[in-house]
């Protein structure tokens, strides 16, 4: 039987291994809608929750989405309204920047989350085209998790990208 | 030894009396019923199956999702309480048929925030051509662990909730936007 100091530490590695809670979004598309060939374009992030935009969130999630849609070889060049370009519209709907010593005595206390509200609209009928909800915490780790509040922006915006991408190979 | 077990009988325990918790009631996922308007659409509104959903049938019921079914009943009361339609069916057989996709369904574990995002479109029952459709979203935020450690029945009932204010969006839409569509 573990000795109680011991039970501690594994009671603590479960709970940050556990915490860093992170689900891939699943982009719903509208009948007969098929994006390969599009390009994309982000309009300004907007936020429901006023806290996302006062520490930077949505500025960041604009960022980060901007640097992987480009990695993948999918953002529009130029401002342009054609049928081509499909407009990314985020709303990042809750926001929490949560906090170190929360996320040390876990059980939720100092959670950083963020969810966002990603909808694709066509460039030019602005007919909605797409649909999905990105969900990241970061629930526990203490000291390991300096800078949850920046990493669930990042691993949000990395999944909204990945989530396009997906959609767009299995459209080939 | 005696800490120990302690300790896992109290866990047990919480285990055990939440996984006794009653899922959470149909009723708890309507609307408030709200006047309801004169009959506007002088048709029959079949109910299409809803998909997507998950079914309840879990042991941890604490993060289970709302299942079809539920969500279907539901969708079938808060309809017939606006009294929009001469009459309001489940099937796919109607003058006018509803689909139901309940698109993304999440709960975090940490801050205990459950999101609900549902696609819902109405067709015409003879030719299925889309006459109407829609998204919506809802969520609802939750208490820390340590006020409710043992309390299960506090996220089935946000999940309820969240269910209730998408069912509610819907129908506040529909209501306004489905009679000026059928034009």
């Amino acid at each position: 039987m573990l000795s109680l100091s011991r039970s501690f530490v594994l009671l603590g590695a479960l709970m940050v291994s556990a915490s860093a809670y992170a689900e891939r979004p699943l982009l719903w598309l509208n009948e007969g809608v098929d994006l390969n060939g599009r390009q994309f374009e982000i309009a300004p992030v907007m936020e429901v929750d006023r806290q996302a935009d006062d520490t930077g969130a949505t500025s960041g999630l604009q960022q980060k989405l901007t640097e992987h849609l480009a990695a993948l070889g999918v953002l529009a060049s130029a401002a342009r309204a054609d049928g081509n370009r499909v407009i990314v519209v985020c709303r990042v709907m809750k926001y929490a920047r949560g906090s170190v010593a929360g996320r040390w005595v876990g059980g939720g206390l100092g959670a950083a989350y963020i969810i966002v509200r990603v909808m694709l609209l066509d460039g030019g009928s602005h007919a909605l085209l797409g649909d999905m909800v990105s969900v990241q915490e970061i629930a526990g780790g203490g000291l390991f998790s300096i800078g949850a509040e920046k990493t669930v922006t990042s691993n949000a915006a990395e999944e909204i990208a990945k989530a396009i991408a997906q959609r767009q190979k299995a459209a080939r | 030894m005696r800490i120990h077990v302690a300790i896992c009988l109290w866990i047990l325990a919480g285990v055990l009396i939440g996984g006794c918790t009653p899922l959470v009631r149909v009723e708890d996922m309507v609307p408030a019923q709200m006047a309801k308007v004169p009959i506007v659409v002088d048709k029959t509104l079949a109910v299409a199956p809803v998909r997507g959903g998950e079914p309840s049938e879990s042991f941890l019921r604490v993060i289970a999702n709302a299942d079809n079914a539920e969500y279907a009943e539901a969708l079938l009361r808060a309809l017939r309480n606006t009294g929009l339609f001469r009459e309001v069916l489940a099937g796919e057989r109607g003058d006018l048929v509803l689909r139901t996709e309940i698109i993304s369904q999440k709960t975090t574990l940490g801050s205990k925030i459950y999101t609900l995002l549902v696609h819902y479109d109405v067709r015409a029952g003879t030719n299925g051509r889309v006459l109407w459709r829609g998204n919506f979203y809802s969520d609802m935020a939750g208490l820390d662990l340590f006020t409710n450690a043992f309390d299960q029945t506090w996220l089935v009932r946000v999940r309820a909730r969240t269910v209730q204010d998408n069912l509610r969006q819907f129908t506040a839409a529909l209501t306004d936007e489905l009679p000026r569509s059928l034009k």
